[in-house]
């Protein structure tokens, strides 16, 4: 046994009454000269006091319960606060992706799927032509259920500014002039829109039509003839810009307003 | 919240009482929370405080009848203050000033005896909170050994070798309780220097 082991023993029996003899006697002139075997005495002699009051420590206990439970009801209580504020957040960009996406894909790019358009096509051929485009990626076209509400309308309707600053400025060609339609043009949906021009040269010239955003929407390419017309019975209320091109050149920019009109 | 009038308060601490526990967590602890960050405090002290007044209110309603001449509230209240300027006391940090907030005079916590228990609460606090950090067979050998449990029985229940094993075993939980006292940096405040 070390002697540390020995003094635990002997403060042991001395708190516990059971160290006599000469050994009570060398302990007790080690108390009167050992500071630190004093507090050590005090210290042994208090936890055993403290290790007998059961109630008290029975109490302690319930305390320590008590105050577990309450952190970690706190703790779930800010973990539900912060579920629910990820729930409103992910709603709320899924609801702001979804508005955003009606409103960008009113009529999303359309691709020409057919064989023929390096020659003349006729009106009719030139309708079974744009039969032909397809709408990728929106199967269902979700978007040709959407609702034009009042504020819908408005966006619809908002100009393109650096598309608008172009329109009716014909730009130098010496390759085609366009006879119509008039550079700004107001239809009803479903009305068809004729396009006529004369060619003075031998140029590729195709048509793109955008919407108000920018986002093209229809590019017919390759038109040898001097017309086309143009159906609109897809076309959802707005603002739409057209673009002549000669050779990749823009020759002009017109715009078409697609709203219902009192006949 | 289920509300307690002072009376079941009071017998709910004698039971160490969950649901009593958990209202004063919730309708006392505010007042004492507020009082020690006012003063100086920490919300760990306001804590340590309200917990330490938790168990002087139960020493107090365990040991002798608690005849209430304010309400419960403003006893515990004045009980916690006490606690928390003694405290700064004898951290020197702000000298002690009479309780001002009790009327009544005989439901004051007494300032010169309160002083030991000031220091006899934070003992236990820190007693508790190191009995807690000792391994589970250390604390039930430590009881065992309260008990006077002859150590042969406490071999026999918590599976040792033999007597002679469950007596070193003791004794190294008693040396490791106490160490872990001692070393705590807590220790040095609860120990009175005049000793």
């Amino acid at each position: 046994m070390t002697s540390d082991e020995h003094l635990h023993e002997w403060i042991s029996r001395y708190n516990e009454g059971t160290l006599e003899g000469d050994e009570l006697e060398q302990f007790l002139e080690l108390l009167r000269s050992d500071h630190d075997v004093r507090l050590e005495t005090e210290l042994n002699k208090e936890v055993i006091e403290f290790l007998n009051d059961r109630d008290l420590l029975a109490f302690l206990k319930a305390i320590d319960e008590v105050r577990l439970k309450r952190e970690r009801n706190s703790r779930l209580n800010y973990l539900l606060i912060a579920a629910v504020m990820i729930i409103f957040v992910a709603v709320g960009c899924f609801w702001i992706y979804q508005y955003s996406m009606n409103r960008f894909n009113r009529f999303p790019m359309a691709i020409y799927q057919g064989r023929e358009t390096s020659r003349y096509l006729e009106d009719d051929q030139q309708e079974s032509v744009f039969s032909n485009w397809t709408s990728p990626g929106y199967p269902g076209s979700k978007w040709q259920k959407e609702v034009v509400s009042s504020e819908i309308l408005s966006i619809a309707l908002t100009p393109l500014p650096y598309l608008e600053g172009l329109v009716g400025e014909a730009m130098r060609s010496t390759k085609l002039s366009l006879i119509e339609p008039p550079f700004s043009l107001r239809i009803n949906p479903g009305d068809t829109i004729t396009f006529r021009w004369l060619r003075t040269e031998t140029a590729a010239l195709s048509i793109e039509i955008m919407d108000n955003l920018g986002n093209r929407l229809w590019i017919v390419e390759k038109l040898t003839g001097n017309k086309m017309n143009l159906r609109t019975s897809q076309w959802k209320t707005g603002l739409y810009y057209w673009k002549l091109l000669a050779d990749d050149d823009i020759v002009c920019v017109g715009k078409i307003t697609v709203i219902e009109q009192k006949r | 919240m289920t509300l307690y009038s002072d009376s079941k308060i009071i017998d709910g601490i004698r039971e160490s009482n969950h649901g009593v526990i958990n209202f004063l967590y919730k309708d006392y602890r505010p007042l004492v929370r507020a009082f020690v960050r006012k003063n100086s405090g920490t919300i760990q002290d306001a804590d340590d405080v309200f917990q330490d007044g938790l168990e002087a209110l139960y020493l107090r309603c365990r040991d002798q009848e608690l005849i209430l001449t304010c309400a419960l509230r403003s006893y515990f209240y004045s009980v916690c203050r006490n606690i928390w300027f003694q405290r700064l006391e004898r951290k020197q940090r702000l000298t002690y000033y009479p309780d001002l907030m009790v009327n009544d005079s005989s439901e004051k916590y007494d300032g010169r005896d309160s002083l030991t228990k000031e220091q006899k609460l934070a003992r236990h606090a820190l007693f508790w909170k190191c009995f807690k950090t000792l391994p589970e067979n250390c604390q039930q050998i430590l009881l065992m050994y309260i008990d006077k449990v002859p150590c042969k029985k406490v071999a026999e229940k918590l599976g040792f070798t033999g007597e002679n094993y469950a007596k070193v075993r003791k004794s190294m939980c008693v040396k490791l309780f106490q160490k872990r006292i001692m070393k705590d940096p807590e220790y040095l405040n609860c120990i009175d220097h005049d000793q």
